[in-house]
């Protein structure tokens, strides 16, 4: 039944409250602010051995492009399953441009978000004016994931085809490259960082209430005067940049490139399944998605290296698991209180 | 003098072999509730889709405050203050009550005034669903999700509202609020073309209504004629 009453003034700015991490409370905001404390200090303060490092990196990219799905398929509600064809577009350019002409990888990490950009624009434009919705639309990013990939293997004077690009390596700050590990994780934290920080301001403004809108009813939207367009091209677009500046980075770690290792389907899948796990439709979900998949995989590749294959069957078993139980996500459960709800900006 | 705020000449629309629409023309008074009724399969939610821009039509002109409007994207619609709720609600389930009008506050995505937060609160109150304000809009009844849609373009402040079937699984005592607000609104000058079933209530609240019938406007005019029409007695008052 409707409720029929007159509501406090304190009620009434509940309400009108925007989404956002206040409401979680003094104590666990000062938690949070130790967490981010702690996570600097952690590299600096103690012996991390190298394989937590390098796994603890793995999450930071993980949760940067889980986080940016986020953005595209949580906020917007338009599945790409091609978003590792940026990944490598990011990769590919900054290391060409180093590679060939010498141009450092921080420039090259602008060149790539630019180009991801343009061609973010140039296939998302048609696949979105000519209404490519729900599965359509998914296929339609498999198919560029497919194409940049193919292109890249065929393109090998330029760009190594399926045998890669080994970096030349400079312990040289200029060229983003560090002997010391503790610099890709400082850089890997902001990265990480800075895409949260986005996801949740464009969570609280305008343009993200209207990508929300978007996705729950085009027709609704429409009629309210919401451009679906720009609304589906905007969120494409931030995914495919933010995607492109952490393929230069996984790059830049990796000191080797190869379309398998950067642009994969396979990274494809791993970045929805950190992102549905942690819980799409919120800023922080491809951050818990990321920090439970990245550990698992890693453990599992680790415990089954007599039986290939055993390793990667556990993982599939265990998402499905987790999917049933948690359709949501894991921040999901926390959308049925309002307060909650508003924290993670559901 | 009046002046039409929407002009519909001879619209036709066809789906497959069966033709919905048979040329419709019909002028909208500025300032005016109008009806429409007539059977289901009558083509009346055709006649709003494709004068809000949701289908195209086969042929015919819309004019929209004199200016020919078919053809444009649906969500220019409502910058110009033409907007409309459909005969199945549309909101978007997965926000708040409240969310569902805030994502139109303090946009400029009306010509009319703007919804402000404000406005939003004002409409929750008006349509008695501020207490489920932080619910998610997917767990509303029919009957609630009429209403919150009915707030959702009210936030618009539009100059022409077409509602269709606005009070279709909404309980008596609300109905009757609801009219007396649509009242209101068109004293304050917004246009109003309802598609509605009953007709001793389209009667008592428009100041013309057209029938429609087999794709056609069989009858337009005041409610005292149309409804002592003999072709509208038989088909809605059973003769």
């Amino acid at each position: 039944m409707s409720t029929t009453r007159t509501i406090t003034e304190s009620e009434r700015a509940e309400i009108l409250r925007p989404p956002g991490l206040r409401l979680a409370g003094v104590p666990v905001f000062i938690a949070m602010a130790a967490i981010l404390v702690l996570m600097l200090a952690v590299p600096v303060l103690t012996d991390i051995r190298f394989y937590y490092l390098q796994v603890t990196i793995l999450i930071f990219f993980y949760a940067t492009l889980g986080t940016a799905w986020g953005i595209v398929g949580g906020y917007c509600g338009q599945h790409s399953i091609g978003q590792a064809a940026f990944v490598g577009i990011g990769a590919y350019t900054s290391t060409l441009l180093y590679m060939k002409k010498d141009i450092s990888p921080w420039i090259g990490l602008f060149a790539g978000m630019l180009l991801a950009a343009v061609v973010a624009i140039i296939i998302g434009y048609p696949l979105f004016r000519y209404g490519l919705r729900g599965d359509y639309f998914a296929l339609g990013t498999v198919a560029l994931g497919l194409i940049i990939y193919e292109l890249t293997n065929s393109f090998s004077t330029l760009t190594g085809g399926s045998q890669g690009i080994p970096l030349k390596y400079e312990n040289n700050p200029w060229n983003f490259q560090f002997q010391d590990r503790k610099y890709y994780y400082y850089i890997g934290f902001v990265l990480w960082l800075v895409t949260v920080t986005l996801s949740y301001r464009l969570r609280r403004s305008r343009r993200g209430f209207e990508m929300l809108a978007v996705r729950d009813d085009e027709i609704a939207a429409s009629r309210g005067g919401i451009s679906i367009l720009r609304a589906k091209l905007s969120a494409f677009v931030i995914g495919a940049v933010i995607s492109a500046a952490a393929g230069t980075f996984f790059a830049q770690f990796l000191l080797f490139i190869d379309p398998g290792t950067v642009m994969s389907l396979e990274i494809s899948v791993q970045v929805i399944l950190v992102a549905v796990l942690g819980g799409m439709n919120s800023y922080l979900g491809g951050t818990v998605g990321a920090i439970i998949l990245v550990p698992l995989s890693q453990f599992l590749s680790s415990r089954f290296t007599q039986s290939p294959g055993a390793d990667v069957a556990v993982y599939g078993l265990i998402l499905i698991f987790l999917v049933i139980f948690m359709p949501n996500g894991i921040l999901g459960l926390l959308r049925k209180s309002p307060r909650w709800r508003k924290v993670i900006g559901w | 003098m009046t002046t039409s705020i929407l002009s519909i000449e001879g619209i036709t629309k066809s789906f497959g072999g069966l033709d919905v629409l048979k040329g419709i023309t019909l002028e909208v008074e500025q300032g005016s509730i109008t009806g429409i009724i007539g059977p289901n399969g009558a083509g009346k939610s055709t006649l709003f889709d494709i004068i809000t821009g949701y289908q195209k039509s086969d042929r015919g002109s819309i004019l929209f405050e004199g200016e020919n409007i078919a053809g444009l994207s649906p969500h220019l619609f409502a910058r110009r203050g033409l907007i409309r709720t459909f005969q199945l609600t549309r909101v978007f389930p997965h926000l708040t009550v409240a969310e569902n009008l805030l994502v139109f506050a303090d946009g400029k995505n009306s010509a009319g005034a703007a919804g402000t937060k404000d406005k939003a609160v004002e409409l929750l109150e008006f349509v008695h669903l501020i207490g489920l304000a932080n619910a998610e809009a997917s767990t509303l009844s029919y009957g609630q999700l009429k209403l919150l849609e009915l707030a959702q373009v009210l936030m618009h402040s539009p100059k022409l509202l077409l509602l269709d079937e606005p009070f279709a699984g909404i309980n008596p005592g609300l109905i009757d609020k609801i009219i007396q607000h649509l009242r209101d609104l068109n004293k304050q000058g917004m246009t109003i073309v309802l598609i509605e079933h009953n007709l001793p209530m389209v009667a008592s609240l428009c100041d013309s209504i057209a029938v429609v019938s087999n794709g056609i406007i069989e009858i337009v005019g005041p409610p005292d004629v149309v409804v002592n029409n003999p072709r509208v007695k038989e088909v809605f008052l059973g003769g």
